[in-house]
């Protein structure tokens, strides 16, 4: 059998705690998928920054360090990888199903706002001409010749991520992990890739809304509705929460390492 | 927000279409089993025509991924299928169940 687990990437950060989230993470990993965890902390490389708009309605912005991305290839210590984001909240073990299987790289190429209100509208593909778009968030990729060519193309995408841009035609302003997945993992497949990815969607909390609960296995989420707000309930769901200041709350921290242990 | 947002917040009409969509879609992934290196959606399909598969007869199946599976036992397939179909349901009944008398979004926490 070989080896498996979850390659987690963390960067130190003056103002989000990421490597907190990464050891959050990688409990629910341990937990329900019951596979081994890796935390790998990486430099922080000035250069990117991003504007976060909170549910507060507070903007912040703030160094943006997500170069370690197309190493992770190289990075990984196990055979079979699931490398998911920091704040990718695992409430399930779904995931668990790909390993062991004759998948070689797999990612989402969906997304599924929990709220239902479509905050993603504008992500659903790639550029205007309408690419398509694939999630850099959660990637299972074995050590074979497919996903080692996958992450060297978004090396090179990296590099020349000016020349990439105007060739695609997307805004240069920053590198995006996202972006460079769904350009390599076309140009790997000769543009005709559907059966490298997931079978369901990606559930996703926009950075707008916000998790003000948790209770167990259940997370209750306030999204805006128009000039209110309401609430949605979820339960036993994988969630990528966009919103690392509700994931910075005490509380809310503090009950999902609760959770988590 | 504040203590009155809050208060307005808890009182607030629930959704109930947006929760029921959600509830929906989580308990939809949920839908799949794995069989002999393959991934099955479990529906009614699936399961209807396993329970009428001559067992005498060799059974390959495509999978979610196209790719072509041996059955080697159906009875094991059909198993999983129905256990993870019950499972499922029952939970997504349950929490619909529940859902259908909440109101408020107070009521939410409540369940």
């Amino acid at each position: 059998m070989s080896s498996k687990g979850a390659l987690l990437l963390a960067t130190p950060h003056e103002q989000i705690d990421y490597i907190g989230f990464a050891k959050l993470a990688a409990k629910l990993v341990k937990k329900h998928l019951n596979i081994d965890t890796h935390i790998h902390v990486g430099e922080a490389k000035p250069g990117n920054t991003r504007a976060f708009r909170w549910h507060d309605g507070s903007i912040q912005k703030v160094p943006w360090y997500n170069s370690d991305r197309p190493l992770a290839f190289d990075i990984s210590p196990f055979e079979q990888t699931l490398l998911i984001d920091v704040d990718y909240l695992t409430f399930n073990n779904n995931l668990k199903s790909y390993f062991d299987n004759a998948h070689e790289f797999l990612c989402y190429d969906r997304i599924w706002d929990v709220t239902g209100t479509n905050s993603f509208r504008n992500e659903e593909t790639m550029t205007r001409a309408g690419f398509p778009m694939r999630w850099a968030t959660v990637v299972y990729f074995r050590k074979c010749e497919l996903a080692h060519n996958i992450f060297e193309m978004m090396k090179n995408i990296q590099q020349n991520w000016k020349y990439y841009s105007k060739f695609w035609g997307f805004m240069a302003g920053k590198y995006r992990n996202d972006f460079s997945l769904s350009i390599a993992h076309q140009l790997q497949t000769g543009y005709t890739d559907n059966i490298n990815v997931f079978d369901h969607a990606l559930p996703s909390l926009s950075t707008d809304d916000t998790i003000y609960r948790v209770k167990d296995s259940t997370l209750y989420i306030r999204y805006r509705y128009g000039e209110t707000y309401n609430a949605v309930r979820i339960k036993d769901t994988n969630l990528h929460c966009m919103n690392k200041l509700c994931l910075s709350d005490p509380e809310i921290k503090g009950a999902l390492e609760d959770y988590a242990a | 927000m504040n203590v009155i947002d809050l208060e307005q917040f808890a009182r607030q009409r629930l959704d109930i279409n947006r929760q029921r969509l959600a509830l929906k879609e989580q308990q939809e992934q949920r839908l799949t089993v794995v069989y002999n290196g393959g991934l099955f959606l479990v529906d009614l399909v699936l399961m209807g025509f396993l329970a009428s598969w001559d067992t005498k007869f060799q059974l390959y199946l495509k999978d979610s991924y196209d790719n072509p599976i041996y059955i080697d036992n159906v009875k094991v397939l059909l198993d999983l299928c129905r256990t993870k179909w019950s499972e499922v349901m029952n939970d997504w009944h349950n929490q619909y169940e529940e859902l259908k008398k909440v109101r408020r979004i107070n009521q939410l926490d409540e369940q």
